[in-house]
């Protein structure tokens, strides 16, 4: 062990966190609130509230080529294109440049990143949904991977405390597949919407539509302002209204007095004491003067990401050929996501003469119908359906618009409503899906780089038809025109919902992370991200994050003081 | 796994997905682009329009969008945004394609005229640019064959004169910061009522 006595003392905190997205600025939150001097380290630039969110106020006709990017430029982000919206001039700047940041797709990846303080909790989607108690048995019940070690029930009281705090709206529905949580009011459907769902309510039994339960703020909360409907969420918000380590964790931490956040900061591997079968810390590098410099803690919470943070303990071979915490062998295996980009959509005839006011930052949802009561199709698990009701665009074609004044009151008169959704299906954790680490080809900083080899299986392609089939099925149901199916194929890491690298379970030797995200055989190591995922169940993670993090926070802090760490 | 299926996406259905997405009933520039075909690639050239070519895309852009109580399409900026646009984002082919049928929109004008667009009288050109008009979007439209040069300069204009401030806020309607969110309200009561609310996407 490298142990650098002079600088020991400077450099020793109580916790180290390492991350500052959901999970991180979570984990850095309840570890100050409990008294504990933290380090929070992040890969990437500072971001401060507000004031370093360049394009906050800023509306389209304000940007650039009509707010796209030159072709030219966009060769410099490959991978960040492929989800169709990332790259636009007003909010380029929170995502990767991936010819600096390069790895291997034996299979076809999408990772999608942001390489900043705050991470993705600047771009995120928002929607906020808890698992449920089949999610948390599937596993066992199904005989897939391995079982959670965890259930609902211990998890509940964890998703309403963070549910508290972040602020989730959403509507009280009662169901056994998709819990209700501490909700702020819900936001409201439109017309078109309302109608549908009573359709689809009335034509199937057992399938129902609420509205989405997303982390922006319905009322004033926690000093923190309502949401004013611009729907520029992923541009910053200047109101600080939808939950952001910036908006919500960081300025928690913060005024606890016990944070310190570093920035610039790329931890390369956790640091172990063998004597003591304990990390002692980590090791980063410095982006700004390209120096590596340790920091000592009792407890590291690796919160990077599911990928960065199994990429830290694979690169942690210092006292572990195969990487800390890899005694099972199923560290960055088992990769999962949600698979999307599949549905349909359709014309909606009647209330020519209704609209709306403001933006509303939230669609409606379809909660799972599939395989609720035993498994009854040829796939196993389910999907959600997100989707809205808009409005926009004008009634004539571009060949039916006349030219000349008249084209100015032509395109004033609204186009017909239109209702789409896609399907977000659960990925079985398979182990033969996995990333490992590459020196063959190294990175800006002359780090290894990732390489993934994982893929769907037969039961997310036969999900993906009937997620296809039953969208079509519904909308036609419901009474729209011109329904299409879209299908845009699936790809893992396009949901951004990558997990499973360091899988949860009870057996040491089939898990790399105990109940309590503790790494087995390191228990002063949690990880709370994406990676301790043991299945993926259909629902967005970044909630369940947040839960098992403040869970993990509080189990940290109660065994320190007991000694136990 | 990256399926063959999915990168066989049709055309047709990329351009259905783009109306859907923007949820809005006309098929933008990006669709557009997906629509060229090949055009034979041209001897390099400033990355701008000549002084005559601009000034025939700005009499026939204020042919389809003139000034009225509000700017027209040049006034608005929309065919500086259409120019920075086709010489920036859009592709090497794709600018090949829009001057070649812009050259060979100013020979036809000659041959039935008598005389260059740009020195024909406001009239002439006015009714020639109908005519044009008219014939473009009366044939059957080929979905993998470029577009006639009038449906590609008409979207093109259309759609980028709704990216300019004049066309979100003046002749649409556009609130960046609404405040509140009505569900359903009468399109006679929406804000400044009786207008489209912009596309601030």
């Amino acid at each position: 062990m490298r142990l650098n006595i002079k600088a020991k003392p400077e450099n020793t905190y109580d916790a180290i966190v390492v991350g500052s997205g959901i999970s991180g600025g979570w984990a850095a939150k309840e570890l100050t609130e409990k008294g504990l001097k933290t380090l929070m380290l992040e890969r990437g630039r500072q971001v401060k509230h507000i004031e370093d969110y360049p394009t906050a106020t800023k509306s389209h006709y304000e940007m650039p080529y009509r707010n796209q990017i030159p072709e030219e430029e966009l060769k410099d982000y490959y991978v960040q294109n492929r989800t169709g919206y990332a790259m636009r001039q007003t909010h380029k700047h929170w995502w990767v440049k991936d010819t600096d940041h390069p790895y291997t797709e034996i299979q076809r990846f999408d990772w999608m990143r942001g390489y900043h303080v705050g991470g993705r909790s600047l771009m995120w989607g928002r929607q906020s949904y808890r698992l449920s108690k089949m999610d948390f048995e599937a596993n066992e019940k199904d005989g897939i991977a391995i079982p959670w070690p965890i259930t609902y029930d211990e998890i509940a009281p964890w998703y309403s405390y963070v549910e508290r705090f972040a602020g989730i709206n959403g509507k009280k529905e009662g169901l056994t597949q998709l819990p209700d949580g501490d909700f702020l009011p819900a936001m409201e459907m439109n017309c078109v919407e309302k109608e549908v769902k009573k359709r689809i309510e009335q034509k199937f039994e057992g399938r129902m539509m609420t509205i989405g339960r997303s982390a922006n703020l319905t009322r004033a909360h926690n000093g923190r302002a309502s949401c004013q409907y611009r729907n520029m969420c992923i541009q910053g918000c200047p109101f600080g209204a939808y939950f952001s380590t910036q908006s919500s964790t960081l300025p928690a931490a913060m005024a606890t007095g016990n944070l310190t956040l570093r920035p610039d900061s790329i931890v390369t591997e956790v640091l172990f004491d063998p004597e003591t079968q304990r990390a002692t810390g980590v090791r980063i590098l410095d982006t700004e003067t390209m120096e590596y410099k340790e920091y000592y803690a009792k407890i590291v919470f690796l919160c990077a990401s599911a990928i960065a943070s199994a990429y830290i303990l694979m690169n942690s071979t210092e006292h572990f050929s195969e990487g800390m915490g890899n005694a099972s062998g199923e560290l960055g295996r088992n990769i999962m996501d949600h698979h999307l980009n599949i549905g349909a959509y359709g014309t909606f005839e009647g209330f020519e003469d209704m609209y709306y006011y403001g933006r509303r930052p939230n669609g409606i949802y379809i909660p799972r119908f599939r395989n609720l009561h035993g498994n009854d199709m040829d796939f196993i698990r389910g999907y959600g359906y997100q989707g809205s009701a808009s409005r926009t665009g004008w009634k004539k074609s571009i060949a039916e618009l006349s030219i000349g004044a008249k084209i100015k009151e032509e395109v004033n008169e609204p186009g017909p409503w239109s209702f789409g959704i896609g399907g977000f299906g659960e990925w079985l954790p398979y182990h033969e899906n996995k990333m490992t680490l590459t020196t063959q080809k190294l990175d800006m900083y002359g780090m290894p780089t990732v390489v993934f080899d994982a893929g769907p299986g037969e039961n997310e392609m036969k999900m993906r038809e009937d997620m296809k089939n039953s969208a079509a099925e519904m909308l036609e149901a419901a009474g729209l025109k011109n329904v299409q199916t879209f299908d845009d194929g699936i790809a893992l890491g396009k949901g951004i919902h990558e997990m499973g690298t360091a899988r949860m379970g009870a057996d040491p030797n089939k898990s790399v992370v105990n109940r309590w995200n503790q790494i087995h055989k390191v228990k002063n190591v949690f990880v709370t991200d994406g990676a301790f995922m043991t299945s993926s169940a259909a629902q967005n993670p970044s909630l369940t994050y947040m839960a098992f993090t403040a869970r993990a926070a509080d189990h940290a802090v109660s065994e320190l003081k007991k000694g136990n760490l | 796994m990256y399926t063959k299926e999915s990168q066989l996406i049709s055309r047709r259905e990329a351009i259905k997905k783009a109306a859907m997405v923007f949820g809005g009933v006309i098929s933008t520039p990006a669709a557009l682009s997906i629509l060229q075909g090949c055009s034979p690639t041209q001897k390099s050239r400033s990355k701008s329009f000549s002084e005559l070519e601009r000034a025939t895309v700005e009499t026939i852009a204020d042919i389809i969008i003139p000034t009225t109580d509000t700017p027209g399409a040049t006034e608005a900026g929309a065919v500086q945004l259409l120019e920075d646009v086709l010489f920036a984002v859009r592709s090497e082919e794709e600018q090949n394609d829009f001057l070649v049928q812009l050259e060979n929109f100013e020979r036809v004008a000659k041959k039935e005229l008598g005389t260059s667009f740009s020195s024909a009288t406001p009239d002439q050109q006015v009714e020639f640019v109908t005519k044009m008009h008219d014939a473009a979007f009366s044939q059957e439209l080929d979905w993998d064959a470029p577009k006639p040069f009038m449906w590609q300069m008409k979207e093109a204009i259309v759609h980028t004169y709704f990216g300019t401030e004049v066309g979100m806020t003046q002749v649409h309607q556009y609130i960046q910061t609404p405040g509140r969110f009505d569900p359903c309200v009468p399109f006679s009561e929406a804000g400044e009522g009786g207008k489209v609310w912009a596309a601030n996407w």
